[in-house]
């Protein structure tokens, strides 16, 4: 009888609860899978915060393993809605790098026909006797930008959107100048053949 | 035998409630593990992470989140101990340390996010100006290919940095002002010491300016042309008459030393025919007399002593004619006005007309 209540008391000491571990691995997974979709970069914010939801689920499984009697029912439900925000932080990480890379292929685009335009004003501008050194530096301006607007198509391909944004609006920048420019010297030849 | 077993009931039953009452005790005994340093530590760990303690203080921001990392392995491990055995103490200091370090790591970040940025936002606005004198007393040289993509690529980083900044990334805006001020900062170099090099030359022409309005005194005309003005001038009785704007040789800066190197001469020279018609295909033209003795003796020596190679010729059809104004050096070496300019010019002058041609009528330090 002594030795039926020892185990009785033993079992009741030691407790019967456990960690939803499987729940605890699947929310570590859906956190990583966020991470690599670039919410640390794109969703910054929504990513930290997801973050610290888990060191507090993590904190509420180790109250309750310190407990004689553990219940971890609470740390499901907060694991449930973890998973959940892990899940919306992935979407809107993924929303959010969808919406930089359109933003980068439009500006590729118009980087693209502004030099096009340069191009083809180059071939209007003065030149020959008249002209050609100017025409040498705008032509090496071009020529830069169309090497910048190639670094943009390679950080894009290794995932690097946030200086590939920089890269393309400077390389816009400096086409659109190269663009006023020659409009101007063609202008100004043209006014002085008149 | 009853008595015997209710007796033993009884013993069992004081058993049992001295061990519950044992067990109570335990409970109230037994070490409580340090919530509340652990929830302060991972909310100050929040806090620096919202203060980008990651990006600019990430050596104090990484110890901090080892520690609590290391508080929390820490109470896992003596969670597995028997809970009379337990012991809490390390778990409690490194939660503790970690909210220090992590508060220390806020403080850190949201200082140098003040310094990068104020430093991001000098380093434009100086660098804005290095682009500014270049445009301003480069721009129009004609330097080597080199020196010019040189300063390209310094502008277009410094339009990276420019974004950067704008979108609140300081550090990556640093590291596109380091990468701008050295493209710039050397490019504005070597075009400065290439105009030093040829400003070397400026007590001649000081003494060349000064000659041409002497020779104007009488009330003979004198055209004076300053090449890094670009601005041709007809100087009567001591005074400038006349003013036009001149576009020159591609490679104007320098002296002309021998046939096709695009250089406008310096020197003091006279105008030999005076061109209109069929004669000139640019409206029309002064034709100048380069090269002269000076420009012969020069291009002799410099055959000599091996510096122009021995084929080369000394050039010549050094002109003022028209079809300027296209706001380009443009000519292999003459001087171009608009052809109205040139008409006005062409009115004013006769043959035998002194040309004196200099670099600068200005100083150095006066350009900068």
């Amino acid at each position: 009888m002594l030795v039926v209540t020892a185990v009785c008391i033993a079992v009741v000491f030691s407790s019967c609860g456990k960690a939803p571990q499987a729940e605890i691995d699947a929310a570590n997974a859906a956190i990583e899978a966020a991470k690599a979709a670039g919410a640390d970069v794109y969703v910054a914010e929504d990513f930290a915060a997801l973050q610290d939801s888990m060191n507090a689920v993590n904190e509420n499984v180790e109250a309750q393993n310190a407990k004689l009697f553990k219940n971890f029912s609470k740390v499901t439900e907060q694991l449930v809605v973890v998973n959940q925000m892990a899940v919306e932080t992935q979407a809107k990480a993924e929303t959010r790098k969808a919406e930089v890379k359109l933003e980068i292929e439009a500006l590729q685009a118009e980087v693209s026909s502004i030099l096009l335009e340069n191009n083809d004003l180059v071939t209007k501008a003065p030149k020959g006797k008249e002209g050609a050194a100017a025409l040498e530096a705008i032509k090496s301006d071009i020529s830069l930008i169309e090497t910048s607007v190639g670094e943009v198509a390679t950080l894009v391909a290794n995932d690097n959107l946030i200086p590939a944004l920089d890269k393309v609006k400077a390389a816009k920048e400096k086409a659109v100048a190269i663009n006023t420019e020659l409009n101007e010297v063609i202008a100004k030849y043209a006014k002085s053949r008149r | 035998m009853g008595k015997k077993r209710r007796k033993q009931y009884w013993w069992i039953l004081g058993v049992l409630i001295v061990l519950l009452a044992a067990g109570g005790v335990a409970i109230l005994l037994a070490p409580e593990p340090p919530r509340h340093e652990l929830r302060l530590a991972r909310e100050a760990l929040n806090t620096a992470q919202k203060a980008q303690a990651e990006v600019y203080a990430p050596s104090v921001y990484n110890e901090a989140r080892q520690l609590y990392d290391s508080a929390m392995v820490n109470w896992s491990r003596q969670n597995e101990r028997f809970f009379l055995n337990r012991d809490f103490s390390q778990v409690q200091q490194f939660a503790m340390l970690s909210s220090e370090k992590a508060a220390d790591a806020a403080a850190h970040s949201v200082h140098q996010v003040k310094n990068t940025n104020s430093q991001v936002k000098n380093s434009i606005a100086e660098l804005g100006k290095q682009v500014l004198h270049y445009e301003r007393v480069y721009k129009k040289l004609p330097l080597s290919r080199s020196v010019i993509n040189e300063h390209n690529k310094g502008k277009m980083k410094l339009a990276e940095a420019k974004i950067a900044d704008e979108s609140g990334r300081y550090k990556e805006a640093k590291t596109h002002c380091q990468q701008a001020e050295k493209l710039i900062k050397s490019s504005n170099e070597r075009a400065e010491s290439l105009l030093k090099a040829w400003f070397a030359h400026y007590p001649q022409w000081k003494k060349d300016g000064a000659e041409a309005i002497r020779l104007s005194k009488g009330g003979k005309k004198v055209i004076l042309v300053d090449k890094l003005a670009h601005q041709c001038v007809v100087y009567q009785n001591g005074k400038a008459i006349r003013q036009f704007e001149a576009e020159l040789g591609i490679n104007w800066m320098g002296d002309k030393r021998r046939k096709g190197d695009k250089a406008t001469p310096e020197g003091i020279y006279r105008v030999t025919q005076k061109k209109e018609g069929a004669r000139t295909k640019f409206h029309r033209a002064l034709l100048l007399d380069y090269p002269n003795d000076n420009d012969k003796r020069r291009f002799a020596a410099g055959k000599k002593n091996g510096s122009l190679p021995a084929g080369a010729a000394i050039g010549g059809l050094i002109e003022i004619h028209g079809h300027g104004g296209k706001g380009v050096d443009w000519t292999d070496g003459c001087i171009a006005l608009t052809n109205e300019n040139m008409d006005a010019l062409f009115r004013l002058v006769a043959v035998g007309t002194p040309v004196i041609i200099v670099g600068s009528l200005k100083p150095l330090s006066e350009i900068y």
